[in-house]
């Protein structure tokens, strides 16, 4: 029988697929937050820019 | 599965069994392929795995302030168009109501991209949605970029920009809201709020939104704006800017 992943392995496990996530190869951290409306949800902070920010740092002479 | 935005080419497949599947021709490469060809087109999607470079420019030190700090239609941005708000109850028929994208893109006169270029007659309207957050960046001109969407149980999927502005100057009539706007959100999300980066918010948050339509004349050309993940889903580069009202959660 297949060994159940333990609850820590569990809570790291990627998020699951739905409309409008992330790619999961972005995602370097998860957050959970509490707004104070009371409304649970996770962040999932990624390295996904705007493509015309694909490189770092502030752009130089480029409209925003 | 691949991400939706990297398929160029779906195929169904009947094998020499008999057996059904269907070929997803993608563009994603392997991290490490270093032929041109690769290297090229890493370049031109802007996509690829997290690396420790990407992670840096993800994590670099975060923006501070609240003033606009951008220069591209600063007077439109800055603006709350005159008039009433209309009311929509799904966002696909919001995005259904703008002028057509190459007919603004080809606008008589020409839109400038000058700070001190201002609204033209087809953004000098205020639009109201209840729709869902799905994704938030902040940009260097202190601009929050909204990705607001439809439920997740509507089809099709569909996305559009809307942006807290950064602030405009004292003297500005429009300067009250937009503040009241701005930190409504800032509220909301206490010390987690966006960076660089975008950030993801698992399930999306309900919003009920409202501000001046935009058309974003800078990005007419050249790449769009939007997450890589949801691009293919934005289906125009109007956008509401500034937002004057927004309640989340």
């Amino acid at each position: 029988m297949a060994k159940r992943k333990s609850r820590k392995a569990r809570r790291r496990a990627p998020p699951a697929t739905r409309a409008g996530m992330p790619a999961q190869d972005s995602v370097r951290e998860i957050i959970t937050k509490v707004a104070p409306t009371g409304m649970k949800f996770r962040i999932l902070r990624t390295t996904e820019r705007d493509t015309y920010e694909a490189r770092s740092g502030p752009r130089k002479g480029k409209p925003v | 599965m691949p991400a939706v935005d990297s398929i160029h080419e779906a195929r169904r497949v009947i094998s020499a069994r008999g057996r059904r599947f269907r070929v997803l021709r993608t563009t994603e490469v392997d991290e490490y392929e270093s032929s041109p060809a690769a290297v090229s087109l890493r370049r031109v999607l802007g996509r690829r795995a997290p690396s420790a470079m990407a992670v840096a420019a993800a994590t670099k030190t975060k923006p501070t302030g609240d003033q606009f700090a951008g220069t591209s239609r600063k007077a439109a941005k800055l603006s709350i168009a005159p008039g009433p708000t209309k009311t929509f109850a799904d966002l696909k028929t919001l995005i259904a109501s703008f002028v057509l994208d190459d007919k603004m893109i080809a606008h008589k006169p020409k839109i400038k991209t000058t700070a001190s270029a201002g609204r033209v007659k087809e953004e000098n309207k205020n639009v109201k949605v209840k729709a869902f957050l799905y994704a938030a960046s902040r940009e260097d001109d202190n601009d929050f970029h909204l990705i607001i969407g439809r439920a997740v149980t509507k089809s099709p999927e569909m996305y559009m920009t809307m942006e807290l502005s950064g602030l405009p100057p004292a003297n500005s009539p429009a300067l009250a809201q937009l503040t009241a706007a701005r930190n409504a959100f800032k509220v909301f999300f206490g010390a987690h709020l966006p960076n660089f980066s975008y950030d993801f918010y698992d399930p999306p948050i309900p919003v009920t939104i409202a501000g001046s339509l935009f058309f974003d004349m800078s990005h007419s050309t050249g790449q769009r704006p939007g997450p890589p993940s949801l691009k293919s889903r934005m289906p125009t580069i109007w956008e509401v800017h500034p937002v004057t009202t927004i309640t989340l959660g």
